[in-house]
């Protein structure tokens, strides 16, 4: 009995310590977590355009009647429309903070200056609530719109930055995959060739000149990436170099599927070798 | 015993038509199966397979694997999507107008 307790303890412990370890790798996400981040960030969207349509109206019966009371009326839409807006920003931020960690697991220093960028960013949209509380005027309020629209610039250029390490992330993952079939078609052709004393260097050649290709591409595909992260950090426009970015995944994904075929031919040469 | 022989009135013409039922389902079902089981069998020529030289690496298990796993990584990237829409930032408008 004591012994089936033990071993029962034990597996428990193992259970325990695995589950800790994948959530340790993940930096703490799961799948849950990104979920219920991308509906509260759909949700804070739909709460948005409903605030923004009352600022409008609101908006509107202040500037026909210029009333105290269509004052009062306007500054409390405008605060609603704003705090809305801040929530807005701060889920969309979470949601891509949480992406970003699940995506790239937070490895190299890049990802993880973002990550805490990130986290800065969500602390300061987060302290506009504050000065939208206390406003007291129209004036006051536009002033605050003008400080959001600054702090949201950043935050955007800091989004696509992510949405860049993101992508960055993914596709050299197929090409080092690639790159590994290379390898045991390369393993395979010494055992042709020790086999029979097959004539194998046609075909080593092809697949020497693929693997170039793939190794081309991934250095590629890395300078790249650099240089769009840079070219989003300094230009005023992201959104323009992140369209550029999307441009070249595209191509990226068109030029490295084109080397497939060659990869199955190099195949069926061996299949048919003797 | 006048009870006995109601039962026994009623009880054996149920009997014998039950009987009776089986016997006919079963030669209805007998009389069917011929059909059911004709089959036609229509003379064909069978090609004899001709002996081509195969090579004995086709069968290859090492390059069966390889071929598939490319046949497996071909899919995910012809179905990877590099860029996911809902991840770009929203679409703020600033400056309220008053």
């Amino acid at each position: 009995m004591r012994k089936l307790l033990s071993v029962l303890v034990l597996i428990s412990l193992l259970i325990f310590f695995t589950s800790s370890f994948k959530k340790t790798i993940s930096y703490g996400y799961n799948s849950n977590d990104l979920n219920q981040a991308y509906s509260e960030y759909v949700s804070s969207t739909s709460k948005y355009g409903q605030d923004l349509s009352s600022f409008n109206l609101a908006k509107g019966r202040h500037q026909t009647f210029k009333t105290i009371s269509s004052e009062i009326e306007a500054i409390s839409a405008t605060k609603q429309m704003l705090s809305s807006k801040v929530e807005l920003v701060k889920n969309y931020l979470t949601f891509i903070r949480i992406k970003l960690a699940k995506e790239t697991g937070i490895i190299d220093y890049r990802e993880n200056l973002n990550f805490v960028q990130l986290d800065n960013k969500i602390v300061d949209i987060l302290s506009l609530k504050e000065k939208i509380s206390t406003a007291q005027s129209l004036d006051e309020l536009e002033e605050v719109e003008k400080d959001f629209e600054e702090r949201f610039i950043s935050a955007k250029k800091l989004s696509f930055k992510t949405l860049t390490l993101i992508n960055i992330q993914n596709f050299p993952k197929y090409i080092e995959s690639l790159l590994k079939i290379t390898k045991e078609l390369n393993e395979k052709i010494s055992e042709i060739k020790n086999s029979a004393n097959y004539d194998t260097q046609p075909i080593l050649n092809r697949l020497s000149e693929i693997e170039k290709n793939l190794n081309n591409k991934l250095g590629a595909f890395n300078l790249a990436s650099k240089s769009f992260i840079n070219k989003i950090d300094s230009l005023d426009d992201p959104e323009q170099s992140y369209s550029e970015f999307e441009e070249f995944l595209r191509n990226f994904k068109i030029e490295v599927s084109s080397l497939l075929p060659q990869l199955e031919e190099v195949i069926n040469l061996l299949r048919n070798i003797g | 015993m006048k009870d006995k022989a109601k039962i026994f009135m009623i009880f054996f013409p149920l009997i014998f038509l039950i009987i009776l039922g089986i016997i006919i389902l079963k030669q209805l079902r007998n009389n069917q199966k011929p059909n059911q089981l004709e089959t036609i069998f229509v003379p064909s020529l069978t090609s004899t397979p001709t002996l081509t030289p195969q090579s004995r690496w086709s069968t290859d298990s090492g390059l069966i694997k390889i071929e598939t796993d490319l046949f497996n990584l071909k899919k995910e990237i012809e179905s990877f999507s590099f860029v996911d829409q809902s991840l770009n930032p929203p679409k703020l408008d600033f400056g309220l107008g008053f």
